[in-house]
């Protein structure tokens, strides 16, 4: 799929071997990546407090992998992870990089039926995901840096006490998330 | 099927000391727009927003039975400004005999075994939000 040079940046679609939708960048991705460096949190140690989260959503969800990720420009990083396995990836293959573009959770019910996802390397390959649920880490000045998300080797729906309880971790990682930002401001 | 219970003026306190289940619990029922929620982290921040506000329900952390007790047979003595027929659910590591006599005889009717998921907890508050209609439904 091509797109022309006149096409604002967030709607371009980029191909990545073999026919991956890659991730678009957000429409503020310079002022969107400051903010996220401005967090100092990136290639950080594990912290106790940021487990605890994914550990929780791993347990309410009953799902086999969870993580909070942090896109970076060219990767998402993830602070704290279970059952993934790796400490990143690449941006181009990341479903957190098309979470971040939208500000409501992304839901993919069943990847092989997305056409964004059915063959992305994460799907075609181990973990081998079939469902995602991703929930945007908006901080206060409107940049997403990143997601709470989880993710199933099964497809599975998500209902509304679902959404609420994923957004509600999402808001405690946040609150995690923005004493780092003060600090880093002051 | 999601079924939403609420009562405009209803209020639910949640009494739970991990702040992980009663804030995401809280946000949960506020973001489905069940009932007006408030949490106390221990016992006796509970009295104290017990004094200060009328709630239509409470759930309850029966972590320490006896104290958990007592507050209910304080509350049951009309003691704050709570109503004294307030409902109540309880969670709980488990419940022996006697402990579930007790809580029979306090008007305790459910109680929400550990661990349980926070959808249990919701559903739970449901429940609570249900057990007011019908109160109030009685009432002259």
């Amino acid at each position: 799929m091509g797109c022309d040079a006149d096409t604002p940046p967030s709607y371009r679609l980029f191909l990545v071997p073999p026919y991956v939708i890659a991730p678009a960048y957000a429409r503020h991705e310079a002022q969107r990546l400051q903010a996220l460096r401005a967090l100092l949190i990136l290639d950080t140690p594990p912290e106790e407090r940021f487990d605890r989260i994914v550990q929780f959503a791993t347990n309410e969800f009953e799902v086999p992998m969870a993580a909070i990720s942090l896109v970076d420009e060219d990767r998402q990083w993830f602070k704290a992870s279970h059952g993934l396995p790796m400490c990143q990836t690449s941006r181009n293959v990341s479903f957190c990089g098309h979470a971040i573009l939208r500000p409501d959770v992304m839901l993919v019910p069943d990847t092989l039926l997305d056409p964004r996802f059915f063959d992305n390397p994460l799907v075609q390959q181990a973990p081998r995901v079939r469902f995602y649920a991703g929930a945007p880490l908006v901080l206060a000045g409107g940049e997403a840096v990143g997601t709470l998300c989880l993710f199933d080797t099964r497809p599975r729906q998500f209902d509304r006490i679902d959404t609420a309880v994923l957004a509600a971790l999402r808001d405690l990682v946040l609150e995690q998330l923005n004493p780092r930002q003060v600090a880093a401001c002051s | 099927m999601f079924v939403n219970s609420r009562q405009p003026e209803s209020a639910v306190l949640v009494i739970e000391p991990d702040a992980m289940v009663r804030g995401t619990l809280c946000a949960v029922c506020r973001d489905l727009d069940l009932a007006q929620m408030a949490q106390a982290s221990s016992l006796a921040v509970a009295e104290q927003r017990l004094a200060e506000q009328a709630f239509d329900g409470l759930l309850l952390s029966l972590d320490d039975v006896a104290s958990g007790l007592d507050l209910l047979r304080r509350l049951r003595a009309a003691t704050w400004a709570t109503r004294a027929d307030a409902a109540v659910a309880v969670m709980a590591h488990g419940c022996d005999v006697d402990t579930a006599h007790a809580l029979r005889d306090l008007g305790v009717r459910r109680i929400l075994l550990r661990p349980f998921k926070i959808r249990d907890a919701v559903h739970t508050v449901q429940r609570l939000l249900e057990d007011c209609q019908r109160r109030s439904l009685r009432e002259p």
